[in-house]
This record gives C-alpha cells, sequence and structure tokens, in this order.
C-alpha cells in the first residue's frame, strides 16, 4: 500500500511539475501529436523510476520511451487541441492530487484523490474564466473587423458616387454651355475637371438623387459647390464655393 | 452804343463756353440690365465698346468679341431678376461710370439642381465712341458665394 502511494505521488508531482509549462506551450502552438509526446515522456519516465528501484535510471529512460510513443500515439489520434477548461482541469488536478498526496500522510491516495478534484474544480473554473476572456477578445476583434469593413465599403461606395455625380454634372454643364452658345466646349467631350464636392463631409446632397441623374451638392451652410475648382481658366479657382452668378 | 459793345461781348462769352453734352448714366444701365433680365444678347453685345475689357476674378477678357462670348452668352441663361444697387456714380463729357452691388437669381443648369441666388459688388464704366453713342468700355465683377434660395 505504500508503495503504491509512493508511486501515485511521484506520479502526480510529475504530472504537476512538468505538465504546466508543456500545456503553456500547447496553448501558444505546439501540436496534440508533439503534446501527448512530451506529456508521455515526462510521466514514463517518472513512472519508470519509480518502479525500477534497483536501477532508476533505466527504469526512466525506458519509460520514457514507452511513455512518449504512447503519448504522441494518443496526442496525434485527438485533432483537437486542448480547451482552457481541459488544459485549467488536468492542471488543477495534477496539482491538487500531489498537495492533497503530500498532505495526508496517513492515507496518501485518499489525500491525493480529495485534492485532485478540489484541484480540477477550480483549474476548470480558472480555465473557464480564460476561455470566457478568449471569447469576449475574439468577438471584439470581429466585430472590430466588421465595423471596418463595411465603413470601407460605405465610404468606397460614397467616393464612387461622388465621383459619377460630378462627372456628370460638369459634363452635361458644359454641353449645356456649349448648346446655348453654340461654341463647343472641351469638357462637353466628357472630360471632367477636378471638384471638391468628393469625399467632403460638409456637403449634403441637394436633392434625393433618382436613378441615373447627377445630385448637385451644397455645402450644409447653403452655399453652392464650386464645381470649377482648381481650374485656372474659371473665374474663382481657389473657392470651394461657387461665387460666379453674373 | 455802350449797350451794342456788351452785347457783343455776352454773345462771344456765351460762343466760348463749354457744351454740357453729358449723358444719362442711370438710363444707359437700365438699358444694359434690362437687356440681361431680357436674355437679349445682340442688346448687351450691342452696347459694348469695341476694346472693351471685362475682369472677373482670376479672368480678364479683352475686347469686344471676347467678352460678348465668354461672359454675355456663358453667363445669360444662367441667371434671371438682375437688381443693381447704386453706391455711386458720374458723368463728363466723354465718360460715366456706375458702381454698386447686385442680386442675382442663379438658374439651374440640371434638374436636379437647386435654385440659388447671388450677390457681389459691381462696377461699369460708359465712353462716348467716334459715333457719339456711349459704350460699355469696362465692367468688373465681385461675386460673393451663391447661396441657396429658400
Amino acid at each position: 500500500m505504500k508503495k503504491t502511494n509512493s508511486i501515485a505521488t511521484v506520479m502526480v508531482l510529475a504530472i504537476t511539475i512538468l505538465g504546466q509549462p508543456i500545456e503553456a506551450q500547447v496553448i501558444k502552438g505546439w501540436g496534440t501529436g508533439t503534446n501527448g509526446a512530451v506529456i508521455g515522456a515526462a510521466t514514463g519516465a517518472a513512472a519508470g523510476a519509480v518502479i525500477n528501484k534497483r536501477n532508476r535510471a533505466v527504469g526512466g529512460v525506458v519509460g520514457g520511451i514507452i511513455g512518449g510513443a504512447g503519448g504522441y500515439a494518443i496526442g496525434k489520434k485527438s485533432k483537437r487541441r486542448w480547451s482552457p477548461q481541459a488544459t485549467g482541469t488536468a492542471i488543477g488536478t495534477g496539482a491538487g492530487a500531489a498537495a492533497g498526496a503530500i498532505i495526508n500522510k496517513r492515507n496518501r491516495v485518499v489525500g491525493g484523490v480529495v485534492g485532485g478534484v478540489a484541484g480540477g474544480a477550480a483549474g476548470y473554473a480558472i480555465g473557464k474564466r480564460i476561455d470566457n476572456k478568449q471569447k469576449a477578445a475574439e468577438a471584439a476583434r470581429v466585430a472590430a473587423a466588421e465595423r471596418s469593413r463595411i465603413a470601407a465599403a460605405d465610404k468606397a461606395a460614397a467616393e464612387k458616387a461622388a465621383a459619377d455625380r460630378a462627372a456628370a454634372n460638369h459634363t452635361s454643364q458644359a454641353e449645356a454651355v456649349a448648346q446655348r452658345t453654340g461654341v463647343p466646349n472641351a469638357v462637353a467631350g466628357g472630360s471632367t475637371r477636378p471638384t471638391v464636392a468628393a469625399n467632403n463631409p460638409n456637403m449634403q446632397a441637394a436633392s434625393i438623387m433618382d436613378a441615373g441623374k447627377p445630385v448637385a451638392y451644397v455645402y450644409k451652410s447653403g452655399f453652392l459647390v464650386n464645381d470649377t475648382y482648381g481650374d485656372p481658366m474659371s473665374p474663382y479657382p481657389t473657392s470651394e464655393y461657387r461665387r460666379k452668378s453674373w | 452804343m455802350n449797350f451794342f459793345r456788351i452785347l457783343i461781348v455776352a454773345a462771344l462769352f456765351a460762343s466760348c463756353s463749354k457744351t454740357t453734352d453729358t449723358v444719362n448714366i442711370q438710363e444707359l444701365n437700365r438699358q444694359f440690365i434690362d437687356a440681361w433680365n431680357n436674355k437679349d444678347a445682340a442688346k448687351i453685345t450691342d452696347l459694348l465698346a469695341d476694346d472693351a475689357e471685362f475682369l472677373q476674378g482670376n479672368t480678364h477678357y479683352k475686347g469686344k468679341s471676347e467678352v460678348a462670348e465668354k461672359w454675355v452668352r456663358e453667363t445669360l441663361p444662367t441667371l434671371s431678376d438682375l437688381k443693381t444697387n447704386v453706391v455711386s456714380s458720374g458723368t463728363d463729357t466723354q465718360m460715366a461710370y456706375e458702381a454698386g452691388t447686385f442680386s442675382v437669381d442663379v438658374m439651374p443648369v440640371n434638374p436636379a439642381d437647386p435654385h440659388a441666388y447671388g450677390e457681389g459688388n459691381y462696377t461699369l464704366l460708359w465712353k462716348k465712341v467716334a459715333d457719339n453713342s456711349w459704350k460699355l468700355s469696362y465692367a468688373q465683377l465681385e461675386d460673393l458665394p451663391v447661396q441657396v434660395k429658400n
């Protein structure tokens, strides 16, 4: 009975001590096969060393090889990574069992079991909290990405609409002038001049746009936009407001 | 005898006195503004001097044809109800001027454009030309931002 208790205690200690950094690495990105091999090797080495009292080194090596191979095989079959709850439970169980076995000297098995149950529960609670935090962070990241995508799409659509409107407005205006004056206007051919109507948050549509028809933009202050902004041949090329009236 | 001498001297002074052949600047400008409101491009062009000059912001048009082409004909369809408020005016035998402020309705070019109105300052300078008629020799406009008409 004493021998069994000693073996169990050593195994629990080995799992507890070696398991924590290993589990941390699993969360960071180790594969499940590697994870199982490492844990199995450590556990097997500890068990082998305990069992083979006559030559603990040989026992440790043999146990490590067997445990590592077994752990790799088991881990490889497990496609899913450990969840934070599982990780927390395992670590908590190991730590609790070890602590219980050490504390309860009269009956280390009972101590180990009680400690393992308590530690497992505490570990699960901690893992659940970590999992909730990770899920919240992931949800926030997804929501931010979605907001960013929607904003980019809206901006692109607004820019295209403004550019289309400016081009159509300017062309039709040039054509109207050419028609009235009988003078061919180079702009009437379809080329466009720079306009401040696009991308300006201080502007708003003066009327709702019908499908395919240009929309006139005015500043929120009530001034018209200068469609010839930047055109050195126009009277007021530096004014974002339309100024020419007479 | 003295009476006749006085009469002759008075007649000489009268013949040497300066003629006061000035123009009614208000009437000239009324014709000009009415022609704009009646969309009468021919009348406006007829009132321009051959060497007329037009200044507006960055633009400077020289000569009757360029002023008629680039100012009158391009602007005429875009406005209505042009009104002026005279601030200063003056005349002599060869020149007359009027300056003040103006307001005008800005017509929408596209169906979606809003109705708007504009205001600004103006100076019109008239000169008597060779045939003794008065023609617009110089016009300068300074437009304020065009606002949506409520």
